[in-house]
């Protein structure tokens, strides 16, 4: 009796494990590996301001960052994006957001529509387009 | 006891046994995916007759709804007490095949929160392309998979663990609440 039960026990462990380790290989077929060539648009008003690059990352966070494109803060949601490059200026600058000021935020869109996971989250494919919108504020 | 207390003492007992399952979702609910709702709903289920079982998995679902909005799980919790009240003449007493049930149940909870979204697209959305339904489920339930393993192991040992002790618990209350502590 308490032998089927540790046998049980010891099964249902293993299909917990199995089904992790199928995630993790699910989620790596979705990923595309070597260079892809992806642009980023940047969305101030009516000013819209793009840049295309390419990079050997397999997600898109890691891939902003290694262009230094980004700023991020870590939550426990994951990292999500507090500034983005200032593309207009050559200095590297950010143009930073905070939602507890005054409520402006990024808003991300991927291949023209709203982005469903974090930065992290995300494989990139080659051809994406990237579009950080500011929003929100007292406009 | 006279007809008009018993059936005021089966309404307090299924409120008590409703807000014990309330109590027992709020504790639980900083550890993802670990819950004791269905376990109780399951216990419930077994010991209590189909209608009573009902009304508190029905009492439970309304306060969920208040605490926490609406949300695609809504009907998964009376679902669970008409399946066990459907298998309980066959698992009897066995806490090993009702702990194997809970973990199966924790397992596809991503799945049977699924369905009213697949629904949802696939017969009551006009503007969207056919296939959405479809693909949203999968992703659905694949982005679920992480949380669904560790439903089910929470579920199969908090049942092999506190099943049975529990249960008798329970039983052995009912009992004396009905009969022992009579007018």
């Amino acid at each position: 009796m308490l032998k089927n039960k540790i046998i049980v026990s010891v099964f249902v462990l293993v299909l917990a494990v199995g089904i992790l380790v199928g995630y993790k290989l699910i989620k790596k077929s979705q990923t595309q590996e070597g260079i892809k060539e992806i642009t980023v648009e940047v969305v101030v008003g009516e000013e819209v301001k793009s840049v295309t690059f390419k990079t050997s990352k397999t997600m898109l966070g890691e891939a902003l960052i290694e262009q230094k494109l980004i700023k991020t803060e870590s939550s426990t949601y994951g990292r999500y994006v507090v500034g983005v490059k200032d593309l207009a200026s050559n200095d590297g600058s950010f143009i930073e957001v905070d939602f507890e000021k005054d409520g402006t935020f990024w808003f991300i869109y991927i291949n023209g529509t709203a982005a469903e996971v974090g930065i992290d989250d995300y494989a990139i494919k080659d051809g994406d387009v990237i579009r950080f919108e500011l929003q929100g504020g007292n406009e | 006891m006279s007809k008009e207390m018993f059936i005021v003492r089966r309404l307090v007992l299924i409120a008590i046994c409703a807000s014990i399952i309330i109590v027992g979702k709020l504790i639980f609910l900083s550890i993802p995916n670990i819950e004791i709702v269905t376990f109780f709903l399951i216990i419930f289920a077994i010991i209590f007759s189909f209608k009573e079982a009902c009304a508190i998995a029905l009492i439970y679902t309304i306060v969920e709804i208040f605490l926490f909005t609406f949300s695609e799980q809504f009907y998964i919790w009376t679902f669970i007490v008409i399946v066990t009240s459907l298998v309980k003449k066959v698992f009897r007493e066995n806490f090993q095949l009702w702990a194997l049930y809970s973990g199966f149940f924790g397992l596809i909870f991503g799945t049977l929160s699924a369905i009213p979204f697949f629904l949802f697209y696939e017969y009551f959305s006009q503007n969207l392309p056919k296939e959405t339904g479809r693909l949203t489920i999968l992703a659905y339930i694949i982005n679920g998979l992480p949380f669904d393993a560790i439903h089910m192991v929470g579920n199969y040992f908090i049942m092999l663990f506190l099943g049975k002790t529990v249960y008798n618990l329970f039983k052995k209350l009912t009992k004396q609440y009905f009969f022992e502590n009579g007018d």
